[in-house]
């Protein structure tokens, strides 16, 4: 009969243990939500007017939002991935602190700059432009916290297309930006994608920046998370309802991200693969 | 033509080459891996910059140190296949003939015309529509081509290309690149480690040891006159380098080497020497031979390998001092019942021998 040793098995039954503590602890609270929630009752709760405002002013701002961090992160990425220079680890230590600040600091910040008496904000309103507490701070606040989500996924993407195929783009007459946009980005694509989708998924969940920096004006800055947290003290079935939305929003946005594969470069490439 | 002098440090590697070649001309440029050939193409390439050095293409200046020129890769007009072709693999065949002129912003209707032109030339036209992994190798090879040579490039530069191949398919790939080469009005680099490959294809082969060209020269003078050990054994001969000691009858002279003497014809000249020997030159012997042959060296057999074809011949690697390698019949090796270990005599005549310098 074949044995196993008192420390293989010790080491199975802590990895167990393990597994099964931090399943029940990140599973627990989502089951709690759904299981609490009936589907009738939900679509009834979204659709009153203030709910349904909410979740229309966080789809618009967070779709918003992670475009700005696409269209102003793909230089950044690009320049991250192919280039060396004096500072890139300070740059990309400074691209990625947002990941781990905490959201209200980060507004703190925001308002600072951007304030009516923020650095920036200043300059702003001499020309008749108030940034805090619009539905344009919402954006940055978001943008703010999920750029960082779209230039690693981005420039990880960047850094996989092999140089061979830059080089063959470049003797075959490509100037860069010819190589960059009918090469480079089309075979990062997938990457590219995945790191807007996940930047996206993060500007919906944003909360502590924007109520710092935005406000909490319902139709305005109200946002999901902002409505979650103020229906909590008034409407506890609101908040469940716009909260089971949230999570099932954020998982389908995972679930694709993972499963899908974007683009026929990624088709051609699990071929070779597979 | 081109004109290039190329110096580079990169990692183990001291590069300083000087290589000529006239438009229409292909230069086979072999040498081991790690002795900086593909380092050479890259320089030349535009992908690297020399350290010092100049690049000039008909007149053109590509690149010069002292007078701070460097074109980048995309304003060269140089086509390069690297060893693996790198075929865009998001791009049909069509796309990716089409990319180089895309690129230039040729006009759509001239676009399509001159693809289609190519892959007629190349006989793609078949696969138009395929993507790159479902290409043979062969194929992949002549896409590649094709998408250089689309652009019509004044230099280009092939980086060991039938490597990628299996043999059977590189056998008919070679005559068809030899044909397309032969035809082309550019100069052309073709790097290879295989001796075979730059005899069929160099007008000219330069030989490059550790980042140094050591020898430049057509097929028949490396053949013939192999300049150092390395490109006589890339070859297939024996070479002696000795000093010429003295002059012996009947139009003879003694060559003294590190290793003793030989005797070979007269040159007609004197001081440092080099002799190339034919290997079917060579007789083994199992008793010192008493015939007409006035070299004779004594050493174990260290290898003994049948050649094609039918084995009618076997190389035989001799531990003698110098080394030697001699090609004898299967004829010889059984009546001496050769094999490895076995001490012979190696024996040559001296007026198959002529020194050169």
């Amino acid at each position: 009969m074949a044995t196993i040793s008192g420390r293989v098995l010790a080491g199975r039954v802590v990895t167990a243990f393990a597994a099964a503590g931090l399943l029940f602890l990140l599973v627990l609270p989502v089951l709690a939500l759904l299981l609490r929630a009936p589907a009738s009752d939900i679509v009834a709760r979204l659709s009153q007017p203030a709910v349904f405002a909410a979740v229309r002013l966080s789809l618009l701002t967070s779709v918003c939002a992670a475009l700005l961090a696409t269209v102003l992160g793909l230089p950044v990425a690009y320049l991250l991935a192919t280039r060396e220079f004096r500072g890139k680890r300070v740059l990309e230590a400074i691209i990625a602190l947002p990941m781990v600040l905490p959201p209200t600091v980060a507004g703190v910040g925001l308002l600072l700059a951007f304030g009516r008496a923020g650095i920036a904000g200043r300059a702003l309103s001499l020309v008749g432009i108030s940034i805090p507490f619009t539905t344009a701070a919402v954006v940055i606040a978001e943008a703010f916290i999920a750029a960082p989500f779209f230039v690693g996924a981005a420039a990880a993407g960047f850094r996989e297309v092999e140089p061979r195929y830059l080089e063959a783009a470049a003797t075959l007459r490509a100037t860069p930006a010819t190589a960059f946009f009918r090469v480079l980005l089309p075979l990062a694509f997938p990457s590219v994608l995945a790191g807007a989708t996940m930047s996206w998924a993060r500007a919906i969940g944003e909360f502590g920046a924007t109520i710092t920096f935005a406000g909490n004006l319902p139709g305005v800055t109200q946002t999901m998370p902002l409505a979650v947290y103020v229906a909590l003290q008034t409407d506890l079935e609101a908040a469940i309802a716009l909260s089971v939305l949230l999570v099932l929003l954020s998982l389908i946005i995972l679930l694709v991200v993972r499963a899908v594969p974007f683009g026929p470069a990624a088709i051609r490439a699990q071929r070779r693969a597979g | 033509m081109l004109s290039a002098e190329l110096v580079k440090r990169l990692g183990g590697l001291s590069l300083s080459a000087r290589l000529d070649i006239d438009a229409g001309s292909t230069l086979a440029l072999v040498g081991e891996s790690g002795a900086g050939k593909t380092t050479v193409l890259r320089l030349l390439a535009g992908l690297a910059d020399p350290d010092q050095g100049r690049i000039a293409l008909d007149g053109h200046t590509w690149f010069d140190r002292a007078g701070g020129i460097s074109l980048p890769a995309w304003q060269r007009e140089v086509g390069y296949l690297s060893q693996d072709y790198a075929l865009f693999p998001h791009l049909s065949v069509f796309e990716n003939v089409a990319f180089g002129l895309r690129a230039l912003g040729t006009e759509r209707s001239v676009l399509r015309q001159q693809v289609e032109a190519m892959l007629f030339r190349f006989h793609l036209q078949a696969l138009t529509t395929r993507q790159p992994d479902q290409l043979s190798g062969g194929q992949q090879q002549r896409v590649a081509l094709a998408r250089a040579l689309v652009l019509e490039p004044r230099l280009l530069l092939l980086d060991e290309p039938l490597s990628a191949l299996d043999l059977k398919t590189r056998r008919s790939v070679r005559s068809e690149l030899r044909r397309t080469l032969m035809a082309l009005p550019s100069a052309t680099v073709y790097v290879t480690h295989n001796p075979m490959e730059a005899l069929f294809f160099g007008d000219r082969i330069a030989v490059l040891e550790s980042g140094r060209v050591t020898q430049n020269g057509v097929p028949d003078d490396l053949l013939r006159h192999p300049r150092t050990p390395y490109v006589a054994e890339f070859m297939g001969v024996n070479l002696l380098q000795g000093t010429i000691a003295a002059a012996e009858a009947g139009g003879l002279v003694r060559v003294r080497t590190p290793f003793g003497s030989v005797v070979a014809a007269d040159p007609g000249d004197v001081g440092e020497v080099l002799v190339a020997l034919n290997p079917r030159e060579i007789t083994l012997h199992l008793t010192p031979p008493t015939g007409s042959a006035q070299n004779v060296f004594f050493g174990p057999i260290v290898e003994l390998v049948p050649e094609p074809p039918f084995g009618e011949r076997f190389r035989v690697a001799l531990a003698t001092s110098p080394p030697l390698v001699a090609e004898v019949t299967r004829h010889a090796v059984e009546t001496l019942r050769l094999r490895e270990g076995l001490e012979v005599h190696a024996a040559f005549k001296a007026t198959g021998l002529v020194p050169y310098r």
